[in-house]
């Protein structure tokens, strides 16, 4: 026997002798019986919105009854889930929360598109149907059990000419004593069968809520295609930077250089002027034009990053910056060359975004990786303390960081109050 | 000639100014963006404007936005438009009005200081003079849809070299042919476009203008 399989077997000993499992179990049971009622009504919106739809009016409603399914669908979920100790994933190509603003036919033509909504009516169905009755025996049960426990302790105080009763009258002890044990028997029962029916129900209620095969190969499709489109977004506004470097330094200090070289040749072809000194601005323009040159070469694929790696050739970014700036890496693991690149961009831009707009004085750069659901992650924040209100709306570099994380399926924090400080936190995930 | 210049790269600005002086040309004004040229024109009662298209905040095409509002509130301004690189549309943007007196170069072109001295001078007469570069790649685009790919080859680099502001004279130089031969390849021109109206001076720029429609 393995170790986790001795460790389950020792959960499920203890979940059966301790009452936090039964408790649990009322909860869920009693939870489903009341969305089973909230189902009800759920299940009569639909069935009268379709009923309307015949004859036209319906299908006006037709969307926001349809979110209105899908909402307690995904509330299920996550109680199913909760449950089952496991994510169950919405199958919805078209999610739930964009139909609140914009219900109509367009919308419900999309849901039926997405082919959930005989699962999901299902669903419902089944709430109703075995889930009222179940929490109402998990409610009653116990209750009842109670009453049969205590009745050898009252039932002799009964007025003359009435008699206690439970399941059969008593008359005499050995019928209360009767009854006593019945009730032990119905609380053991309920407090060792409630955890197996509360899981029986959660995973025959999984199966209707999660996404068929077919569904999740096209919400798979779905998510490919938008993180394709966001990596094509993240290739052409590289390639915009780089356009727009070449062309504000190296293009311009080249025209510079034709410009002062022109000026020589009129000098020397009127006889006026210094062309001594129109040269040296040209020599000047030139070797400007060569560092500009090596400095978007260096923004194209820097060489640090490629020889080095990450951290190094963060250490050289930051020991670039004009003020005191420093960079802390805590517990450093192994991360893939995109996500190398995309962070030394990030972190790139971010240091600009400090030096160009936000006035600080100093500034930090922290890497940490932490392990989260056996899945590594790589979290990057750049601080500074300078006067803060950045908005990666504003066209500044935040927006291109943005795309740049999400597109390897990360997520930025921009924090900016007006006054400072600021901090961008990029978390990335490492299999990437 | 009374000269503003509007131009965000230090070295180019400041490079212009001094060419331009050291020629005798009256530089009034060198600015760094574009937000009040037809305020500084007024001011300083210029008579012509050398304007980059890129230009802060944005860096997209503020000059040319700058250029087009003075040729609006003053048409026919003499306005010579600097670009880093061939952007057709704007060319088409600033030849729309048909007011001539309008030049759209290359920012390498100020290189080549007699040329960018003489171009100057055109604009200011009131020609229209477009970049060789301009009008390559309109001639490249235009061909096969439109009454352009009528024209032969001929009349395809007449209109190439009309197209850049020359003269008649100039042309027929530059092809090697009487200036008679030109005259008529022009009239063979504004038929096949279609410009048959008798204004002689505006043809020239319509001509142009049909490439620019084109696009």
């Amino acid at each position: 026997m393995s170790a986790k399989a001795r460790s389950d077997t020792g959960e499920r000993l203890r979940d059966a002798v301790s009452v936090r499992r039964p408790a649990a179990s009322l909860r869920y049971l009693v939870g489903s019986a009341l969305s089973g009622l909230y189902g009800l009504l759920v299940l009569a919106v639909v069935v009268a919105v379709a009923a309307l739809s015949v004859v036209g009016v319906g299908l006006l409603l037709a969307g926001a009854a349809s979110g209105l399914l899908r909402r307690w669908c995904d509330r299920e979920r996550g109680r199913v889930g909760r449950t089952l100790g496991r994510r169950i994933p919405s199958p919805y190509l078209h999610p739930a929360a964009a139909t609140t603003a914009t219900a109509g036919p367009d919308v419900a033509r999309h849901h039926i598109a997405d082919g959930t909504l005989p699962r999901d009516l299902a669903a419902v169905l089944q709430r109703v149907i075995v889930g009222i009755p179940l929490g109402a025996v998990a409610l009653l049960l116990p209750l009842l059990s109670l009453q049969s426990l205590a009745l050898p302790t009252y039932w002799w105080t009964m007025p003359d000419g009435r008699t206690a009763e439970q399941f059969f009258e008593i008359t005499s002890w050995w019928l209360a004593l009767a009854s006593g044990l019945i009730g032990l028997a119905g609380l053991a029962v309920w407090s060792i069968a409630l955890p197996a029916v509360r899981s029986a129900d959660a995973k025959l209620l999984e199966r209707l809520l999660a996404p068929t095969r077919d569904q999740e190969l096209r919400l798979r499709a779905q998510m490919e295609e938008q993180r394709r489109r966001t990596a094509v977004d993240v290739h052409s506004a590289e390639l915009r930077r780089i356009e727009r470097d070449l062309h504000d330094a190296a293009q311009n200090r080249l025209v510079a250089v034709s410009m002062f070289i022109g000026t020589a040749q009129r000098q020397l072809s009127t006889g006026t002027g210094d062309v001594a000194t129109a040269l040296a601005k040209a020599q000047d323009a030139s070797r400007e034009a060569l560092a500009e040159m090596r400095r978007i070469i260096q923004g194209v694929y820097p060489p640090a990053l490629a020889e080095e790696g990450l951290v190094p050739a963060l250490g050289l970014l930051v020991d670039r910056m004009q003020i005191p700036a420093r960079l802390r890496v805590d517990a450093p693991a192994p991360t893939p060359a995109s996500v190398d690149t995309a962070l030394y961009f990030s972190v790139a831009e971010a240091l600009t975004n400090v030096a160009k707009h936000s006035n600080a004085t100093e500034c930090d750069v922290h890497l940490s990786w932490k392990e989260d659901n056996g899945e590594m992650r790589v979290i990057t924040t750049v601080t500074d303390n300078g006067h803060g209100g950045a908005e990666p709306a504003k066209g500044s570099g935040l927006a291109g960081i943005g795309s740049r994380i999400e597109a390897l399926g990360g997520t930025v924090t921009v924090t900016s109050p007006p006054g400072g400080p600021t901090s961008v936190r990029m978390e990335l995930p490492c299999e990437s | 000639m009374r000269v503003v210049i509007a131009e965000d790269d230090t070295l180019l600005r400041e490079g212009l100014a001094a060419l331009l002086s050291a020629e005798g040309i009256e530089v009034v004004a060198a600015r760094p963006d574009a937000d009040r040229l037809y305020e500084t024109i007024e001011e300083f009662d210029a008579g012509l404007a050398i304007v980059d298209v890129r230009m802060p905040p944005t860096y997209t095409d503020e000059g040319l936005r700058a250029a087009m509002r003075v040729r609006a509130l003053r048409p026919g301004f003499p306005m010579l438009v600097l670009s880093a690189h061939v952007e057709t549309k704007y060319a088409g943007d600033l030849l729309a009005d048909g007011a001539g007196a309008v030049g759209y170069l290359l920012k390498e072109r100020v290189g080549a200081v007699e040329d960018f001295l003489r171009t100057m001078d055109r604009v200011a007469r009131g020609e229209t003079v477009l970049d060789p570069e301009v009008v390559t790649t309109l001639m490249r685009r235009g061909r096969g849809h439109s009454p352009l790919s009528t024209l032969t080859a001929r009349e395809r680099d007449v209109l190439q070299l009309m197209a850049q502001g020359h003269r008649n004279g100039d042309i027929a130089t530059e092809l090697h042919v009487t200036e008679a031969a030109i005259h008529k390849h022009i009239r063979s021109i504004f038929n096949k476009l279609g410009l048959l109206a008798d204004e002689a001076g505006h043809r020239r720029v319509l001509a142009v203008l049909t490439y620019l429609r084109d696009q």
